[in-house]
């Protein structure tokens, strides 16, 4: 049994390679089409024909296409990702700085919507039909449709600017007080978290629903069990099923929502990180930055697959 | 002939009525109607000129004059809001289209062809997938550049992946049914047979996903012109409205929480007959959904 | 210890949907001594399913309703127990063989833990090992080694998870067995295997059974006693023999032996019953078989008598009536 889970997620870590190494290429080309010149861009207008040429040379953006890339690649086996024009320092400490920020943030975000997503689903299941269910539900339909930055807006007017109970921006890593860090996170957790929080809920309800017309529902009943047991051991391991699948598209998806998050809330975090780089053509840190994103999305999926063998014994097998 | 034109009738007859049954769903395509030919409209119904500015009346509150106010430049906010409707409704059907398009294409390739050919399109939709949407159509947009077309462009191209894989999904189950096995054998050639049954399949299930991913174009072109990689400044982008009247938040909440609003609803307006489209479309919810519809009877023996 | 272990009296069942009310079962009675097998005969929507949900009270919730009549099984009367004091009694006096074993086992759950569940919530108090012994115990019993009760129910064959559902239903030996349909969905050579297998566990643990078939061939083979269901009610009830030799039949068993494909003889087309069973969301005041009976006359227009034509052989018909 568990050599069949472990065949299955030698085969997903191969496949994932394949997937990041093709993401690579994407950027890579991608970024070759990308209007602009970051040495330019760094220098500012005045700078002379001597200088850009130097540092054009320095930064290596003078070698073939080709050479860049295989550069590149060699680079990242050796743990280099080169350095960013814009900020003067190595790209990979500041992305692995800039990563623990975000993750700080995503972690508590994903975990919030889970538990309390499940929760509200299964509420609204249970009582399908009345109040309960159709207040539930609306607040669902209106988490997905709003503007994350909106949101974030909105909190920021009544948390900070209004009651001023909350910092308006901003980030304290958590070595430097574990007050201070919460007090700064929880707004852009709540806004990171309100999206998937509602697909959470509308699938839970929805599984739970589909569960409950299932034959195996009924059997389960006719053995007598409690009503606790069926909920727990027959209907939510069924529904998690589909939940899980939303698992990995949301957390791919809440690692994208940091670029707005961030640049709301003002966080150092991999999602500004972004934006600045992107705005500002530094190339490299984008290419990495992308690539850096990429992994945390493929390991994500990666655990989400773990997690369905586990949970689906039907999965093992092909 | 006659014959398929009158199933065709009750098919479609069975998704408008259970469309048309849930009347929430009905408000909600009333309000997009409304909100789409203000749009269309805008000369006519906007109140004011959406570029007209007013440095004397800059930053006005909600008031009879300005609904919504004004903002920094003295420029009427409900105004530009319905202009910004233009924006919206354009860039969330074009970009839709342009990813429904290029991704049914390649997933009926990917499905139709399979072996290398399929495990290199698929491998580069995992690949694309695995960079979130919002990263990559910012990605994209750099290298467009701003404007209308560009980003619907770099948004339709960031959604490519999920049609693909859905096409793709439908092409393989399709090809498997009996009706195409039985066209196979009666003769029809593959590409014959393609067109003729995958397609349709794939069309109508295409069709539920595009309009599932409207609200999301929207929200993703409102998010890169707040991030002020959208649309360009003079022009109304509710998203760009959000962004300027961000700094007077303190002061005048109004003129960024208004166009903020109206994403909301419009969104949350194209989720809800996205979901009933899909529902609606589901044979497994067949018999469950409409008045009219015959309903569960329980089990009976 | 109660004189019989089923007594169902004047049993009504309504199914209450948006659109219409369902009228299932419409007045049926039906005893059952201990250790009897019975075999229920009906068309589909005859209400066969229903009955058997209702003894075990897992009619839909907020769909099924009793209007009236009342359950005794063993002493309990089941239709005013505590949901907790049922909980006691379903897979432990009471058990269900459903109709599907494709979609009545839990996919995400061993086979063995789906046994050791329904024996564990009725025997609290036995050890693991003992538990577990009887797992294995039951599991050789329905023909399927011990040794698989790690597997997941997609592992096994469609007849092999039949045997699993006839595990779970017989683990606790209850003293009735509701068997809905238990060879519907499998293929007919494994049909004659699971019916034996059956038969041969109910005989050993001396437990009753409610056979629910629409095929009078198994009724023949396995049952003692038969009863006919018509659009929600008993119209003919007797022992096996009764129903099969009588010359004394109610108009529609006798349609539904006539509509049996005989091998001896050559026909063109095959028997059928002439029309169709009446809506069930209409109230029909008298016979509710007349439209299609060809006996009938003004008198079907009452509720027809229910007629003991030799002792034991009860049928609900005007025919009879002297």
């Amino acid at each position: 049994m568990s050599n069949k889970l472990l065949k299955m997620i030698g085969r997903r870590i191969v496949q994932s390679i394949i997937v990041i190494f093709i993401v690579t290429l994407i950027v890579f080309l991608l970024n070759q089409m990308v209007p602009g010149d970051p040495i330019v861009n760094f220098l500012g207008s005045n700078a002379t024909e001597e200088q850009i040429a130097y540092y054009t040379q320095l930064f290596g953006y003078d070698q073939p296409v080709l050479v860049q890339y295989f550069k590149w690649i060699q680079g990242l086996f050796h743990g280099e990702m080169g350095r960013s024009v814009l900020m003067q320092k190595e790209i990979s400490t500041i992305l692995f700085q800039r990563l623990q920020v975000t993750l700080s943030i995503v972690f508590p975000a994903f975990i919030l919507a889970v538990v309390l997503g499940v929760v509200l689903g299964i509420v609204a299941a249970k009582n399908r039909g009345t109040a309960i269910d159709s207040v539930i539900s609306f607040f669902a339909n209106i988490g997905m449709s709003m503007p994350m930055f909106w949101f974030g807006m909105i909190l920021i007017l009544i948390f900070a600017l209004k009651l001023g109970v909350l910092p308006t921006s901003g980030f304290t890593a958590f070595s430097e007080g574990a007050g201070e860090w919460a007090s700064h996170i929880v707004l852009p957790m709540i806004v990171l978290a309100m999206g998937p929080l509602a697909q959470f809920t509308r699938q839970t309800r929805s599984s739970m629903l589909e569960v409950i017309r299932q034959d195996y529902v009924t059997t389960a009943r006719a053995k007598g069990i409690s009503q606790r047991a069926i909920t727990f051991k027959h209907q939510l391991r069924n529904a998690f099923i589909p939940i899980i699948t939303v698992m990995g598209v949301t957390l791919g998806g809440m690692i994208g929502g940091t670029v707005l998050v961030e640049s709301i809330f003002v966080v150092p975090g991999l999602g500004n990180l972004m934006i600045t780089s992107i705005k500002g053509r530094d190339f490299m840190v984008v290419q990495n930055g992308v690539l850096v994103i990429a992994i945390a999305v493929a390991i994500c999926n990666l655990i989400v697959d773990i997690l369905y063998g586990v949970i689906d014994p039907r999965i093992r097998n092909d | 002939m006659n014959k398929k034109s009158a199933f065709q009738k009750i098919k479609n007859s069975r998704v408008v009525r259970v469309i048309f049954a849930r009347k929430s769903v009905v408000f909600c395509l009333a309000v997009l109607l409304l909100l789409i030919l203000a749009a269309i409209f805008a000369p006519i119904v906007a109140p004011y000129d959406p570029y007209k500015q007013d440095l004397k009346g800059m930053l006005q509150g909600m008031g009879p004059k300005h609904i919504f106010g004004t903002d920094a430049m003295g420029r009427d906010v409900l105004t530009r809001i319905i202009y910004g409707g233009r924006v919206s409704f354009t860039v969330g059907l074009v970009s839709v289209l342009i990813a429904g398009t290029i991704g049914m294409i390649l997933g009926l390739i990917a499905g139709m062809a399979g072996g290398i050919v399929d495990a290199v399109i698929m491998r580069f939709m995992d690949a694309m997938m695995s960079v979130p949407m919002i990263i990559m159509a910012l990605f994209l947009g750099s290298i467009f550049g701003k404007g209308l077309g560009n980003i619907c462009l770099a948004i339709g191209i960031s959604m490519i992946p999920s049609y693909a894989r859905v096409t793709r999904g439908q092409v393989l189950t399709v090809r498997e049914m009996d009706y195409v096995t039985a066209g196979t054998l009666c003769g029809a050639s593959k590409l014959k047979n393609t067109i003729s049954h995958i397609f349709p399949n794939c069309v109508s299930s295409n069709i539920v996903l595009m309009t599932m991913n409207l609200g999301n174009a929207i929200l993703n072109e409102a998010a890169l012109s707040f991030l002020g990689m959208g649309i360009n400044p003079p022009t109304a982008s509710w998203g760009s409205m959000v962004n300027d009247g961000y700094k007077y938040m303190g002061t005048n909440a109004v003129i960024a929480i208004a166009p903020g609003l109206f994403i909301m609803i419009t969104v949350l307006c194209f989720n809800m007959v996205g979901d009933a489209l899909r529902d609606a479309m589901d044979p497994k919810l067949r018999g469950t959904l409409g008045k009219k519809g015959k309903g569960k009877k329980g089990k009976k023996g | 210890m109660a004189d019989k272990l089923l007594d169902i009296k004047d049993l009504s069942i309504t199914y209450n949907t948006e659109i219409a009310t369902v009228y299932a079962v419409n007045g049926m009675s039906l005893s059952l001594e201990y250790g009897e097998t019975l075999g229920l005969v009906g068309e589909t929507g005859a209400g066969k399913t229903t009955t058997c949900l209702s003894i075990m009270r897992l009619l839909p919730e907020g769909i099924g309703e009793v209007t009236n009549g009342s359950i005794m099984l063993d002493g309990n009367d089941m239709l005013n127990l505590s949901e907790d004091k049922v909980r006691e009694l379903r897979g432990n006096i009471v058990s269900m063989i459903f109709q599907d074993p494709m979609s009545s086992l839990n996919p995400v759950m061993t086979v063995g833990d789906q046994i050791l569940e329904v024996l564990k919530t009725h025997n609290k108090d036995m050890s693991k090992a003992d538990l577990d012994k009887a797992v294995d115990n039951m599991m050789e019993m329905v023909g399927i080694p011990a040794n698989r009760k790690n597997e997941y129910p997609h592992e096994f064959s469609g007849g092999m998870k039949q045997r699993i559902v006839i595990a779970i239903a017989l683990v606790c030996e209850p003293k009735l067995i509701l068997a809905d349909e238990p060879t519907t969905a499998l293929d007919v050579t494994i049909q004659a295997q699971m019916l034996g297998l059956i038969n041969d566990l109910q005989k050993r643990l001396n437990t009753a059974m409610i056979l629910v078939t629409h095929d009078l061939g198994v009724v023949a083979q396995t049952c003692e006693k038969v009863a006919v269901m018509y659009a929600g009610e008993v119209i003919e009830y007797g022992k096996a023999e009764h129903i099969f030799d009588s010359e004394k039949l109610h108009p529609y068993t006798r349609g539904l032996f006539d509509a049996i494909p005989k091998l001896d003889e050559d026909t063109e087309r095959l028997v059928t019953i002439d029309g169709m069973i009446p809506d069930p969301t209409q109230i029909i005041e008298g016979c509710r078989f007349a439209d299609r009976c060809k006996f009938a006359t003004d008198k079907c227009k009452m509720a027809p008598p229910v007629v003991e034509v030799e002792p034991g052989h009860l049928i609900k018909c005007h025919r009879y009536d002297k």
